[in-house]
């Protein structure tokens, strides 16, 4: 898979949805709409930034998602190519 | 070639293209046939890529055909050739455009209109779809998008490709790791920068390597390639700049055999401060304090607790916390604790069964230093808590508005998927959080170290001073944390017990500023409750009060008094 496909497919993964999820999605409006257990931030925001950097090598932090520079699904995939 | 007696059925077509494109690409996003586009990137003169929002094996598109159009003056359109559509191999979102004909192929500088005929698997093809293409070879250089990294990652984009060579496609390298991991390859390299006298310098960094294909790349060719890895070439930093460096002439080439132009606009700039207090990792938070038997004063309640670096899950970080102030009474309002040390956090969540109790597991561990606000105290301890989220536990006000905005957002998108126009796109601020919300988690946790060294316990007042004896530390800790908020006021609850199944001893001081040794065992308990009420629904300003009691090592001196402080946040 590309990139793109797997940022999604981590993303529809970590937010438990049953559909892909748009590029243009905010990250924390899916996690809050999975009915979630805990926080956002930092818990939830580590979690996706521990699948990203297994998958992809990258450096990425809690701290850098909403409301640091990471808020949506295409920011993300950015995140990826940069990281 | 020109075309000029067809002009005008040339120009219809772009505009009833491009009404389509804009009635109905924006607002149908998942209809089956319609590519809503989002970019696209120029990957060879002969092939570009269509980035969709949705998927294309949801959007079932198996293939397609089109026109190119190039533009001239306002009198001027010439056919540039034939398009065909297929699908990347690996990469969902986009499509594949081939150009042919005569004469086939884009240049550089260009703008041009491209009209798409998509096929759909088992329902009527879609209406035309047309995007506009821009073959300019400007790159702009912007800081990454990771906070973490901002000061020294940079990097070129634009959606004319990249090329090592100067005829054929280059795109980011990426090493395969194994096990379904990769990671970007990176080179040593020497940047061109300018400072702001005009000067021209070499920056050393850390660049993307590149892979090239062919010159003449087939179409199965073109399918490997991944569209997010074009046009963009990434620059690691040794040093952050500490002033603005106008970026030079970049080592590559465009697609088109050109030296790409830099967006006048575009700097390696030094990073900024975070815009938000949120977007910080540090708190602090001064009070006034009074309670009985006390004279007013001051209490700090700082935090600083940023995440340095990850590993196998890991927040790893330095820990520093203080509870402290200028009260030297037995009623005393802070806990006159002060925490220097590091930690390390995983969460875990449960998401392999459908409806799980158990949501959610957080795991912090470290090790602190432990003392008080006359560093008379010596404790070094080790530390582990395991934080339990149960499933409907977590429901803030906050998390509901959200939810109550994602389901506007999916009727809206029901709505408009079954061919209607809403008035209107829900945003996010568009919707007030429920009245009432609420959080609940329960700790598990152990502290085992000791107090190293004797020491000799200083009076605040006065010359008195006492031996504190060296002692072993073993504490389990419970604790239950609570959280109600309703309307503009939050009732925030932690309840710490502290099971001491070593005895351990503390010094306490008097009202008449003598001290005496105590031995401590047994169970000590802390609550904290805070309230605050928001002036605003913002929370720009506020007021909270803080209601302690009950005791807290290393120094186990009663706490029984009420805080109040104001809280402005812009």
């Amino acid at each position: 898979m590309g990139i793109s496909d797997t940022v999604i497919q981590i993303v529809k993964q970590w937010a438990s949805m049953g559909r892909d999820p748009l590029g243009t999605e905010s990250l924390k409006v899916l996690w809050a709409a999975s009915n979630p257990p805990g926080p956002f931030q930092p818990d939830a925001a580590q979690d996706l930034a521990d699948q990203i950097n297994k998958k992809f090598g990258t450096s990425l932090k809690a701290a850098d998602f909403d409301p640091g520079s990471i808020k949506t699904v295409n920011n993300l995939i950015k995140a990826v190519t940069q990281g | 070639m020109k075309h000029r007696s067809s002009r005008c059925n040339m120009k219809a077509a772009i505009f009833l293209a491009f009404a389509f494109l804009i009635c109905g690409i924006h607002a149908v996003s998942q209809t089956p046939g319609v590519c809503a586009q989002q970019g696209y990137k120029i990957l060879t003169p002969t092939a570009l890529a269509i980035n969709c929002i949705t998927s294309v094996d949801t959007l079932k598109i198996n293939g397609g055909s089109g026109t190119v159009v190039l533009h001239g003056d306002a009198n001027y359109l010439q056919a540039v050739g034939n398009v065909k559509v297929s699908q990347f191999n690996d990469a969902d979102l986009w499509l594949l455009l081939t150009l042919s004909g005569s004469p086939g192929r884009l240049e550089a500088g260009k703008k041009y209109t491209v009209t798409l005929n998509l096929s759909v698997t088992a329902i009527p093809a879609a209406k035309p779809e047309s995007i506009e293409i821009d073959t300019t070879e400007t790159y702009s250089v912007a800081a990454s998008i990771v906070d973490s990294q901002s000061a020294t990652h940079f990097q070129y984009s634009s959606v004319v490709g990249i090329s090592d060579t100067g005829n054929a496609l280059s795109f980011l390298k990426w090493e395969d790791l194994g096990g379904g991991r990769m990671r970007k390859v990176m080179h040593d390299c020497n940047i061109p920068v300018l400072d702001g006298e005009n000067h021209l310098l070499s920056a050393p960094a850390k660049c993307s390597t590149l892979t090239t294909i062919s010159s003449t790349p087939t179409e199965d060719q073109l399918k490997e390639v991944d569209p997010d890895n074009v046009g963009i070439y990434n620059v690691q930093f040794a040093e952050a700049p500490a002033t603005p460096l106008i970026p030079g002439t970049p080592p590559f080439k465009t697609i088109f055999g050109n030296p790409p132009k830099i967006d006048p606009k575009s700097r390696f700039s030094p990073k900024k401060a975070p815009a938000t207090k949120d977007a910080s990792q540090y708190y602090l938070n001064l009070n006034w304090a009074a309670g009985r038997g006390t004279v007013p004063a001051w209490v700090l309640d700082g935090k600083v607790a940023p995440t340095l670096w990850m590993s196998r899950g890991f927040a790893l970080g330095p820990a520093a916390s203080a509870d402290v102030g200028n009260n030297k009474l037995s009623g005393q309002t802070y806990t006159d604790t002060i925490d220097f040390g590091f930690t390390a956090q995983k969460p875990h969540f449960f998401r392999d069964a459908p409806h799980p109790v158990l949501g959610e597991v957080l795991f912090v561990t470290g090790a602190k230093y432990e003392t008080d606000k006359e560093f008379d105290r010596d404790d070094v301890l080790g530390t582990a808590d395991l934080r339990f989220n149960f499933s409907g536990l977590y429901h803030t006000r906050q998390v509901g508005a959200l939810q109550r905005f994602s389901r506007a957002m999916k009727q809206y998108e029901e709505r408009v998927n079954a061919g209607q126009k809403p008035a209107y796109t829900p945003q996010v601020d568009d919707f007030q959080p429920p009245l009432v919300g609420y959080a609940l988690d329960f700790h598990t946790g152990i502290e085992a170290g000791g107090s190293i060294i004797d020491t000799t316990v200083h009076a605040s007042t006065g010359k008195a001073t006492e031996v504190l004896p060296a002692y072993s530390i073993f504490r389990f800790v419970p604790q239950v944390h609570g959280l109600l908020e309703v309307g503009k006021v939050s009732f925030d609850a932690n309840m710490t017990g502290r099971g001491l199944t070593l005895t351990e001893n503390t010094v306490l001081e008097t009202a008449s500023d003598t001290l005496f040794l105590k031995q401590v065992s047994g169970w000590k308990g802390l609550l904290t409750l805070t309230n605050t009420y928001a002036f605003d629904p913002q929370g720009h300003f506020a007021i909270n009060f803080i209601f302690k009691d009950g005791f807290a090592p290393p120094v186990y001196q009663r706490v029984n008094a009420v805080q109040a402080g104001l809280l402005f946040k812009y």
